[in-house]
């Protein structure tokens, strides 16, 4: 026989919810649970649907447009910096003493990244997932390479690869939204993927200046963004 | 009319199952999964109803009425109703195909 939760224990999977979604169905669903109490396979379909509503919001969310201007603000800082020492840079050097800025700033520019993809709404076109999938590995990929540069004073090409995913990802991105009709967002999610694909100073200044544009591009345009299939009707 | 349900992801499926739950009259939430259970012998699971009902929702395919007994019970649109033919239409030409290709069984 399936095991079935408590209430408690069916509260707190409604909490996993956002907020707004809460408002909206969060009783409905909570009556549904009292009168079918959920099962082991219910409770993992409500935490997949949790994380799912998230992805998915019904409402504008405002975190992706303060994340995408702080992170922009702070790379902008550290890579201005970066442009007025030598350039080749003699490793280990000054480029040691940015890094634990750049690598406080990785997981800001992934959360601006995902919160961007957040902007179709319930929509769930071709290639989002495959733009999310390159943002997580890139991102995390590139701040495990970070933190071991700056533990062991190492820098590879494998930094450099790291970064080109997560460049991939946001261009994916911006292709998707741009198919979605979300300008300006989706042209800087695609300028800001190709300067992180140069590998030069200015580019990371440029990188840093165009994801504050997102931000502000955000604030003023917050998502989601009319589905493709809804502009058609 | 735009294929309404094409990007919806794991969620096409679901939803089509809502829509012809939906489509002989307005249903609450328990009800739906009751009648999709017994229309494909599938389970429902609840995170995937409300975000199927969710989706539904916003694209103007389903609307909620007023509560009943504290719960929303949901309509198929005139926009859903088209949209749900339009997708039953489509998947009978497929199975006619199907079905005329594979021929009768062997005895």
């Amino acid at each position: 026989m399936a095991a079935r939760s408590s209430e408690p224990g069916r509260h707190r999977l409604l909490r996993l919810y956002p907020g707004a979604w809460r408002r909206r169905y969060g009783h409905e669903l909570a009556i549904l649970l009292e009168d079918r109490p959920p099962t082991a396979r219910d409770r993992v379909d409500l935490v997949r649907g949790a994380i799912d509503a998230h992805l998915h919001p019904i409402e504008p969310l405002r975190w992706p447009a303060t994340a995408a201007a702080i992170a922009g603000v702070v790379w902008t800082a550290g890579a201005a910096y970066a442009l007025g020492q030598p350039s080749p840079p003699d490793w280990p050097g000054y480029l040691i003493e940015t890094l634990p800025l750049f690598a406080a700033t990785v997981p800001l520019v992934w959360l601006a990244s995902l919160g961007a993809s957040t902007r179709l709404g319930t929509a769930d076109p071709r290639g989002l997932g495959a733009a999310r999938l390159l943002l997580v590995l890139g991102s995390l990929a590139w701040e495990l390479l970070l933190i071991r540069g700056i533990v062991t004073a190492w820098s590879g090409p494998e930094l450099a690869i790291a970064a080109s995913i997560l460049a991939a990802g946001m261009i994916v991105l911006g292709l998707v939204l741009l198919r979605g009709g979300d300008w300006p967002v989706s042209g800087l999610l695609v300028m800001a993927g190709g300067c992180l694909l140069v590998p030069a100073t200015w580019s990371g200044v440029a990188f840093g200046l165009v994801l504050t544009a997102i931000g502000v591009a955000q604030l003023r345009m917050p998502g989601p963004v009319t589905p493709p299939t809804m502009a058609g009707r | 009319m735009p294929d309404q349900l094409a990007d919806l992801g794991r969620f096409a499926d679901p939803s089509l199952h809502i829509l012809v739950a939906l489509s002989d009259g307005p249903k609450h939430g328990y009800a739906i999964m009751a009648e999709v259970e017994a229309l494909s012998t599938r389970s429902l699971g609840p995170g995937t109803l409300y975000g199927a009902l969710a989706r539904l929702e916003r694209r103007g395919l389903i609307e909620a009425l007023e509560p009943e007994e504290r719960r929303h019970p949901y309509q198929l649109t005139p926009a859903g109703r088209a949209a749900l033919r339009a997708q039953l239409e489509q998947l009978d030409g497929l199975v006619r195909t199907g079905i005329a290709r594979i021929g009768p069984d062997a005895p």
